[in-house]
């Protein structure tokens, strides 16, 4: 009985595709661009690498016998990889293990990467698509505050942060995403002009919509690819960034390191050890280069016209 | 005067053109319409001509407040709407949809048909469930002659006249009054436009939809207009019945324009006399002083470059702003 049940549904449901073999069943604009994400080979590698590095990351860690500050004396100079005392990718000069060192640095550099261009993708896509809906005098003083952030030198603004909150990691989110903001605010808002004059936004306003559900609605998805390709630039430069705040003793502070921090380490001492250098830099490429495949399978995923 | 759907009294809309150079910037006014007047019946279709930036686009965006007014009133069933409300808006704005001249480009690329067509629902009924709205969404498709079954597909996959036909059902979705047609068919191919111009009379009488039907091509508008008015340079010129302005042009304007209208035959189109307009219209930055018409108009005299001719009613419902019409 269950089975003819089954059958019979089956052959129902098939009699219907044929009657309207045109029919698409409903799909949201990111369920679609998922699918089509999986599709994507570079993407959904890429995406399953950074997952995987991530995993690693966050997690390998408690599994390691020896943690990233520690240092073992007996191995006090960089000591090539041995399987038997635990260091599986060595030391590094001063005796700690790379492996653990480098886990603990793409925490950092992770958290670097994604939250302050969250942060720089808010408030740019808001400021951007403001200015450039709205138009006018909102348009002028939103232009010029980013004038005017624009001019501040980064450094100057980072430490007057840290004097005035006293050093702390979270404080460099905020100023890394608050320098970051600015370009893409400033690229939103052209791409928003381009839109605004388009007859489709033009039909929404005879239809009733408010100007926040056209900016939601039309001008929001619209701008996506470019906002997804700018964020995939924007995540290395900001790693880059942090490991430069780091050098100058502005980011995060040893013992503890980020990718960046461990390349200018590494490359210091290249000529005696390159493997220090190599393997953090080859984790950092592996993720930026994930990242720019993903960005890049992302905006072709959103994108229903060249599906 | 109650029974009008829509009363247009003396609408003016102004646009700034930047004329400055590089240290001082200088604004021109210019009056893409000047105090347009007419009115239009419950049901009924008005036929809008003109040349290319006669501001009949201009008109429909400034019906449905896509265009400031400069001046002049707008009354929607007996109230005036110039001036109105936030919240009296919707009534009157649900009412008067627009459909737009590039279909494709109306449509955004990045919505589903579903989304797209049920975009006046989401902001004029909000009460329906997303089933009940979808329902209505597929009506709406059937009506239009579109299969519901394509309700999840985007507009890029559509050909031109079906996109028309999208637009057609997002405006028909809150069974409107008026339709503002901005040259709904100048974008398709001949055999389309009369596929789209005919589901448009279907809709206008099934629904009792008056339509405002904005077209240069004046044989569209002669299949499916009751009366029609003659823009020029922002202008009314002339306003009358189909038949009066088909077979009794009395503006010269109105004249030369019909004498353009090929004749798909050859031999006749060979024979026939025209009545060829010389150069191009002056730039409505700069409107030649009274008669706007008089540098193109072989019957122009003196009193046309002094005086701005009024409209002059010559019949019933058949106006002509020009001096040398008599009644």
């Amino acid at each position: 009985m269950e089975f003819f049940k089954i059958f019979s549904q089956s052959s129902e449901r098939n009699s219907k595709s044929l009657n309207s073999f045109k029919d698409v069943e409903e799909r949201s604009l990111w369920s679609t661009a998922i699918q089509r994400l999986i599709l994507n080979r570079a993407a959904f590698v890429s995406a399953l690498l950074i997952i995987f590095l991530a995993f690693i990351c966050f997690v390998g860690p408690y599994f390691l016998s020896w943690s990233y500050d520690e240092i073992d004396w007996d191995l006090i100079e960089a000591t090539p990889p041995n399987i038997n005392n635990g260091h599986y990718l060595g030391t590094d000069s001063l005796g700690r293990d790379l492996l653990a060192r480098i886990l603990q640095g793409g925490q950092v550099s992770f958290q670097v990467g994604l939250l302050a261009t969250m942060v720089a993708v808010i408030i740019g896509v808001t400021v951007g698509s403001l200015a450039g809906f709205l138009g006018g005098w909102i348009d002028q003083v939103l232009m010029r505050i980013v004038d005017i952030l624009y001019v501040i030198p980064l450094m100057f603004f980072i430490i007057i942060l840290m004097v005035i909150f006293g050093r702390n990691f979270y404080l460099m989110f905020i100023a890394i995403g608050f320098v970051e903001w600015l370009t893409m605010s400033r690229i939103v808002r052209g791409q928003t002009m381009a839109l605004r004059h388009r007859e489709f936004i033009d039909s929404a306003r005879v239809s009733g919509s408010s100007n926040t559900r056209i900016i939601l609605k039309h001008i929001i998805p619209n701008i996506l690819g470019v906002v997804i390709v700018y964020v995939t630039l924007t995540i290395p430069q900001v790693i880059l960034l942090e490991s430069f705040l780091s050098f100058l003793g502005l980011g995060v502070q040893p013992p503890m390191t980020s990718w960046g921090a461990l390349i200018s380490e590494g490359a210091r001492e290249m000529e005696i050890t390159p493997r220090t250098l190599i393997v953090p830099a080859l984790f950092l490429s592996t993720a930026l280069f994930s990242f720019n495949f993903l960005g890049d399978g992302l905006r072709d995923a959103l994108d229903p016209r060249d599906r | 005067m109650k029974d009008n759907l829509l009363d247009i009294e003396n609408v003016t809309v102004k646009y700034k053109v930047k004329n400055g150079n590089l240290f001082f910037n200088r604004y021109n006014d210019f009056k893409a319409i000047d105090r347009v007047s007419f009115t239009l019946a419950p049901s009924e279709t008005l036929g809008l001509v003109g040349e290319s930036g006669c501001g009949k686009s201009s008109l429909a965006r400034a019906i449905v407040k896509l265009v400031r007014l400069e001046s002049g009133k707008v009354t929607w069933l007996g109230k005036d709407w110039t001036l109105s409300q936030k919240n009296e808006d919707s009534q009157f704005k649900e009412n008067i949809q627009l459909v737009f001249q590039d279909p494709l480009a109306s449509l955004n690329p990045r919505m589903t048909v579903s989304e797209i067509i049920s975009e006046p629902l989401e902001n004029y009924r909000r009460e329906l469930t997303s089933l009940q709205k979808k329902e209505l969404v597929k009506q709406a498709m059937e009506t239009v002659g579109l299969s519901s079954s394509m309700i999840n597909r985007y507009p890029h996959e559509f050909s031109g006249g079906q996109c028309q036909r999208i637009g057609i059902a997002r405006a028909i979705i809150l069974k409107p009054k008026l339709i503002i047609c901005d040259e709904p068919v100048s974008a398709l191919d001949v055999s389309i436009q009369a596929q789209v111009i005919n589901l448009l009379k279907d809709l206008q009488r099934r629904f009792n939809i008056a339509l405002l039907f904005i077209s240069h091509d004046l044989s569209v508008v002669k299949h499916i207009s009751d009366r029609v008015m003659v823009l020029y340079l922002g202008r009314v010129m002339e306003i009358a019945s189909v038949n009066d302005l088909f077979s009794n042009p009395t503006h010269p304007y109105s004249k030369a324009l019909l004498s353009a209208i090929p004749i798909p035959d050859p031999i006749s189109e060979r024979q026939r006399k025209r009545d060829n307009l010389v150069g191009d219209a002056p730039s409505p930055i700069f409107p030649p002083s009274g008669c706007v018409f008089r540098t193109r108009c072989r019957n122009s005299t003196n009193i046309c470059s002094i005086k701005e001719p009024e409209e002059k009613k010559i019949k019933l419902g058949h106006r002509v702003a020009c001096h040398h019409v008599s009644y």
